[in-house]
């Protein structure tokens, strides 16, 4: 199998939640960009800031910044698969553009460390690389075992897509990036209604009900659509489509809805890898055999 | 009994003591879910004992943090085992293997030197590392300075008792008393030149150095000393310390130093005896206990839950050695907030506190609260942890305890009475976070189309948005423009808010819907984190 | 800062009416077309296309023929923009952009000689020339004065049943109104998320059984537009088949429901025609380039970035659309800075009376064209390549005039043609 022309090579930006919370996140994005080409150098980041944001901006956007510093001392763009981490890395971004203030806040508390305030600034989220870097062509190509007549229903994830000017993702009203990707592997993608709504799992431990039905709209709306299943490209939104769902009631129709498999699993699948490299056993809705078994695979 | 006999009943009482209260700690919790992995008892006698040899004995996961801090634990592991084992329990160890066995013969003498040597090295290394990373002086404890010092004082003591006594006169005088008999007065003379020179006595009296005299003196030397005495230069460490002392040695030699030493050395051994079940100082057991006990894993998987001993000694394995906080994910956090309990390795202390009885109170559980909040369960401090600790199970269980007996600020507002929330930090002068919400031209374009509300996920899943979320977004920017910035602190809306964006990407004008309701909530932190507001509501 | 590489035959500049239906024509005329454009003016439409509603503005006439009204609007305005179209133009524009809704599932209804008599949310009766299919029943129910029910709900503001009653049930006997429990959801509600909660076919059934117990007499029943967010056609082919009624949809006060379903047939439709589209990005520059196209700087931030097009479409809209800006003196347009007709002063920007018949002569002011929809300055197109349309053009007052969408849509259809050649 070969990958691009040209190597690309970019610092490895996992995000907190995937060592423990979603390790076959991190399993599957290892491989397959190993696959497609495309070199992921781990270095010692800290968490994206996200999470605090609700507490402090000035811990969140810090937070951020310092990855940027360690990634320019390294010398390499930043890639993360979680759109989370993105739209926050992005977000702290865009307010040291607008805020000179924050500008000396951030650099006083980097010198503490050691580091410099980076003089550029280069993140892209998993999806972006494949589309821009790989290309729907690479893709294409290398598919060994096309997803035909797989219908998927490509979930966007708010933080990624919104606000369009802070992250510069796709169009935030229009978006057509993810269905491109998964068009590529061989799948037909399905139009939804609340494609591009939140997962809601921003809200897990703080408002339980409104995250629960949140996640509830989202997968009856990918249900009625004849949605096989939810493609995602988010740590988060993975997490509450598939562990959070974990915790329905046994009998609870929700579990039979699509269930959701992460971007690169399916495109692991789509490139012949195998299933135990691609962390497929961890997921805890199963998807490879209810979805696939009457499928050319 | 002697001093010896009292401190060393004493000391062990404690220290009986204190293992027992810690055992007893680590027993006495209510059992919990527990989840062993399945491994067949061979597959756990192969990891037994790769995790003896590489993780115990050769301290590997110590290597995988740093190789100089490697270095210093494996000199002052190694040394201090030493001198443990052969030199402070010779009469149980080294003697009944080494019938020979005499303190001042070598290998013996030597190996002192060189355990203790090595240890001292070590302990530098370790001093120069808290000293030399800021961030970990920042962290240094009394308990980590006290560990340093009072094993350090041993092996400075010893040193200084050895050095003493080479130069001791009346060391020399009592063992002539018991083990020469002179045949006449010339011996004595002789001997001593002997033991100046060679043995490094400093005799108040001028010693004779002709040759005859030295001669003589070693063939007595040869008859009556050397079977029990090496040359002191074996004591590489000693013997020059005793040298460089020379120009003091007559005052040292007139009070006795070499007692002084000897009860301070003991003394130091002794403290440390009483001192091990107590923090730091009782790592050199828990730790192999933990790292056994982990048998070698470096996750959290749900299929290897601890039991609440299993924690209990895990939460005491800790060598405070800071690894975890230096490579805390969220160590930002900790920058910024000045809350070290952000800090793994000093979240781990509070968890101690909030474990026991007595538990955390006020601002002690505010702050342990907050570092737990922060975590972001990354998993990094429990890979990294040299003492193999599961800390990931450890927060994760603490975070869910915590969070029910000290609220977040959104815990806070859900808890108050509809009343309350209308304006519920209504006499607060903090300043403002960073404007957006103070700042009326955020909202100078508003034309209350509702666009926002409309778009908002929240809302519609909400089966009554203005019963369950007090205020809708178009309500709350309303709010805000005309300054009324209290009473939006507490609607549920700004705490049910999915951050999705939505509103934000809408608005016809531009306004920053998303953002504003995150300075929101940054606004409320703050105050319930400063306290003044929540005092200014309680009093 | 992303660069594009792409030449674009077309950019246009706008996203609502006439930015769409620009989009639509230029990409169906087989053009590589960019759009840029921030939320607004399709946002907060009715849902109804309008041609030509009232003229003299200052009788508030309104008309049953759109045609007549637009030939009596343009002898008394000779510069309305009205004037530089033929009647078939306007009527393929129309149809051409209607059947492209329908094809996304948003079918429009209406005569082609006469504007349809609408109910509006007041109890009022609007005159335009298209409507929703899902409205459409409540034309005929209108006509046809036949028993109908109109249904609100508790929680539902800018919508009442008893005011629809009141207004209308002097020439209108056999009307009726019920307010009742919408049944997912309660307290504060608002039509999108009361169209989301539709998207469940128990909802729509609850909904039914609420309303049968009224509808004994009658044989229309009208909702407030809440029925479906994508599918009002569907739903209300359910609830017709579930309540065996006539079901029709009455528009709430802006921003209603028809936004967001318009907004999503363009933003679903257009990428598969190959339209590129920039949403929510504002041109914040141009510069000519040296063989006469144009260099667009688009956006701010993360998501700045340059568009090259042969060609441009100017289809910005007016105040709130943000095409032209309004200082302390005067009314500039805000991306080529082209000239605008405008009053002479600020002082008579308005009139007295802010509900004066005669309309404010500030909501005449606008870009001047020529019969190729080019912008004028000193009577010469600006830039040969350069064509405006929908709202931003002088000589209309398309609010009081009631002829927004269709100007729009038509004027847009019309440049891409003069484009076009």
């Amino acid at each position: 199998m070969k990958g691009m022309d040209k190597p690309v090579k970019y610092a490895y930006f996992p995000g907190c939640k995937i060592p423990h919370h979603l390790p076959e996140y991190g399993q599957s994005v290892e491989t397959v960009c190993a696959a497609l080409g495309i070199e992921l150098v781990p270095l010692e980041f800290n968490c994206c800031g996200w999470p605090m944001r609700h507490d402090n901006e000035l811990a969140s956007i810090f937070s951020a910044v310092r990855n940027f510093a360690v990634a320019e001392e390294a010398g390499l763009p930043i890639l993360t698969p979680c759109k989370c981490c993105f739209g926050n890395l992005k977000y702290a971004e865009s307010r040291l553009a607008e805020d000179g203030k924050l500008v000396v806040l951030v650099g006083r508390l980097l010198a503490q460390d050691g580091l410099a305030m980076p003089k550029s600034i280069n993140v892209s989220h998993l999806l972006s690389v494949l589309d821009e870097q790989v290309g729907v062509e690479l893709l294409q190509r290398q598919t060994a075992t096309p997803l035909a007549g797989v219908k998927v229903a490509c979930h966007y994830g708010c933080h990624a897509l919104r606000p369009g000017n802070v992250t510069g993702f796709d169009d935030p009203l229009a978006p057509t990036l993810f269905e491109r990707v998964v068009t590529a592997l061989g799948a037909e993608t399905v139009d939804w209604d609340l494609r591009l709504e939140c997962c809601g799992h921003p809200l897990r431990g703080r408002d339980g009900v409104i995250a629960e039905s949140l996640m509830r709209k989202k997968l009856e709306n990918a249900a009625s659509v004849g949605a096989d299943i939810i493609a995602t490209a988010c740590t988060y939104c993975q997490l509450q489509f598939d562990k959070e769902r974990d915790g329905l009631m046994l009998n609870d129709p929700l579990r039979k809805a699509p269930p959701a498999v992460l971007v690169t699993q399916l495109i692991g699948t789509a490139l012949g890898l195998d299933a135990s490299v691609l962390g497929m056993e961890k997921n805890c809705i199963p998807w490879r055999v209810p979805v696939l078994q009457d499928r050319t695979l | 009994m002697n001093f010896f006999d009292i401190g060393f009943i004493i000391a062990s009482v404690v220290c009986a003591v204190g293992i027992v209260r810690r055992l007893a700690r680590w027993c006495g919790k209510p059992t919990s879910e527990v989840s062993v992995s399945s491994l067949s008892w061979h597959r756990r006698l192969f990891l037994a004992l790769k995790i003896f040899f590489l993780e115990i004995l050769l301290l590997g996961r110590t290597c995988r943090t740093g190789r100089i801090r490697w270095l210093a634990h494996c000199l002052v592991f190694f040394g201090f085992m030493g001198l443990l084992l052969f030199h402070a329990m010779d009469d149980t160890i080294t003697a009944r293997f080494f019938p020979a066995y005499e303190s001042t013969l070598d290998p013996w003498q030597f190996l002192r030197n060189l355990f203790g040597g090595m240890t001292l090295i070590g302990l530098a290394l370790m001093v120069y590392r808290r000293v030399r990373l800021r961030s970990l002086r920042s962290l240094t404890r009394f308990q980590d300075w006290a560990v340093l010092l009072v094993v350090g004082g041993i092996i400075l003591s010893g040193f200084l008792l050895e050095a003493s006594k080479i130069m001791s006169p009346a060391v020399f005088d009592v063992m002539v008393y018991d083990y020469f008999i002179p045949e006449d007065g010339s011996d004595i003379t002789a001997l001593k030149a002997v033991w100046a020179k060679k043995y490094g006595v400093v005799f108040p009296e001028e010693i004779s150095d002709s040759d005859d005299v030295f001669e003589n003196g070693l063939s007595l030397n040869e008859d009556s000393c050397v079977d029990c005495h090496s040359d002191t230069t074996s004591a590489f460490i000693s013997r020059p310390l005793a040298s460089a002392l020379h120009p003091l040695a007559p005052a040292l030699n007139r009070s006795r130093a070499d007692e002084v030493f000897w009860y301070l050395h003991i003394s130091l051994c002794l403290i440390a005896l009483a001192a091990l079940p107590f923090g730091k100082f009782f790592h050199p057991l828990t730790t192999p206990a933990n790292l056994m006990a982990r048998l070698g894993r470096r996750d959290a998987a749900k299929d290897d839950v601890p039991s609440p001993a299993i924690r209990g000694l895990g939460i005491d394995a800790c060598t405070r050695c800071g690894e975890c906080s230096l490579h805390c994910s969220v160590g930002p956090a900790f920058s910024v907030l000045g809350n070290s309990n952000i800090l793994p390795s000093e979240k781990l202390i509070s968890l101690k506190g909030f474990e026991s009885e007595a538990s955390l109170s006020g601002q002690a559980l505010e702050a342990f609260a907050e570092g737990s909040r922060i975590c972001t369960e990354c998993l990094r401090c429990t890979d990294i942890c040299p003492s193999g600790i599961n800390l990931q199970d450890l927060w994760m269980a603490s975070k869910k305890a915590v969070s029910k007996v000290a609220p977040d600020s959104n815990q806070a507002i859900r808890l108050m009475e509809i009343s309350e929330r209308a304006a519920p930090f209504g006499e607060c002068s903090l300043p403002p976070i960073s404007g957006l919400a103070d700042n009326k031209e955020s909202y100078l374009a508003c034309v209350q189309c509702t666009t926002c509300t409309s778009v908002c996920p929240v809302v519609a899943v909400s089966e009554d948005p203005s019963r369950d979320l007090d205020l809708l977004p178009q309500q709350i920017m309303n709010l805000l423009r005309m300054g009324l910035k209290e009473q939006t602190l507490g609607a549920r809306m700004v705490w049910s808010c999915t951050t999705c964006y939505k509103c934000q990407e809408h608005c016809p004008q531009n306004i920053r819907v998303a953002d504003v309701l995150y300075e929101l909530r940054n606004t409320v932190a703050t105050r319930l984190r400063e306290g003044e507001c929540a005092d200014e509501r309680d009093g | 800062m992303i660069k594009d590489d792409t030449i674009y035959d077309v950019m246009v500049i706008g996203a609502g009416f006439a930015g769409m239906a620009a989009a639509l024509f230029a990409s169906a005329q087989g053009l590589k077309v960019v759009q840029t454009g921030a939320t607004g003016g399709i946002d907060f439409s009715t849902g109804f296309i309008d041609l030509m509603g009232v003229h003299p503005m200052e009788e508030g006439k309104r008309w049953n023929s759109p045609w007549a009204a637009i030939d009596a609007a343009v002898k008394d305005y000779p510069k309305h923009p009205y004037a530089l179209l033929k009647r078939d133009e306007i009527a393929e524009a129309i149809d051409t952009f209607t059947d492209f809704l329908a094809q996304n599932g948003l079918d429009y209804v209406g005569h082609s000689e006469r504007n349809s008599r609408a109910l509006t949310p007041a109890g009022t009766v609007k005159r335009t020339y298209r409507v929703p299919k899902t409205a459409w029943k409540g034309t005929l129910a209108l006509e046809s004065k036949a028993p109908t029910l109109f249904v609100d709900f508790h929680g539902l503001k800018g919508f009442s049943g008893k005011q629809l009653v009141e207004t209308r049930k002097r020439n209108w006997p056999g009307l009726k109104t019920v307010r009742i429990q919408f049944p997912s959801g309660s307290g504060e509600l608002y039509p999108e998320h009361m169209a989301w909660a539709l998207a469940d076919p128990a909802v729509r059934e609850k909904l039914v059984a609420e309303i049968l117990p009224h509808c004994d007499d009658v044989e229309y029943v009208g909702f407030p537009a809440i029925l479906g967010l994508n599918d009002p056609q569907q739903v209300v082919a359910q609830l017709e088949e579930l309540s065996g009624k006539h079901i029709f949809e009455i528009p709430t006060m802006p921003p209603s429901i028809a936004g967001p379903r318009l907004r999503a047939v363009f933003d679903r439709g257009l990428p598969v025609l190959g339209v590129r589209t920039l949403s929510q990005k504002m041109v914040t520059g141009v510069e000519k380039l040296g063989d006469g196209s144009f260099q667009f700087a688009v956006g701010s931030g993360a998501a700045a970035s340059t568009v090259n097009a042969k060609s441009a479409i100017l289809a910005s809209g007016r105040f709130f659309g943000k095409g032209l800006r309004a200082d302390r003196n005067s009314v500039s347009e805000a991306v080529f800075n082209l000239p605008v007709v405008q009053p002479g002063n600020r002082d008579e920007w308005h009139l007295h009376e802010f509900f004066d018949h005669k309309g404010h002569p500030v909501n005449m002011a606008g870009i001047e064209v020529d019969e190729q929809l080019r912008p004028l300055n000193a009577g010469q197109p600006v830039h040969d390549n350069l064509y405006a349309a929908g709202a931003i053009l002088a000589h209309q007052d398309w609010m009081r005039m009631k002829c927004g969408a269709g100007l729009a849509i038509a004027t847009a259809f019309k440049a891409v043609k003069a484009m076009k050649g």
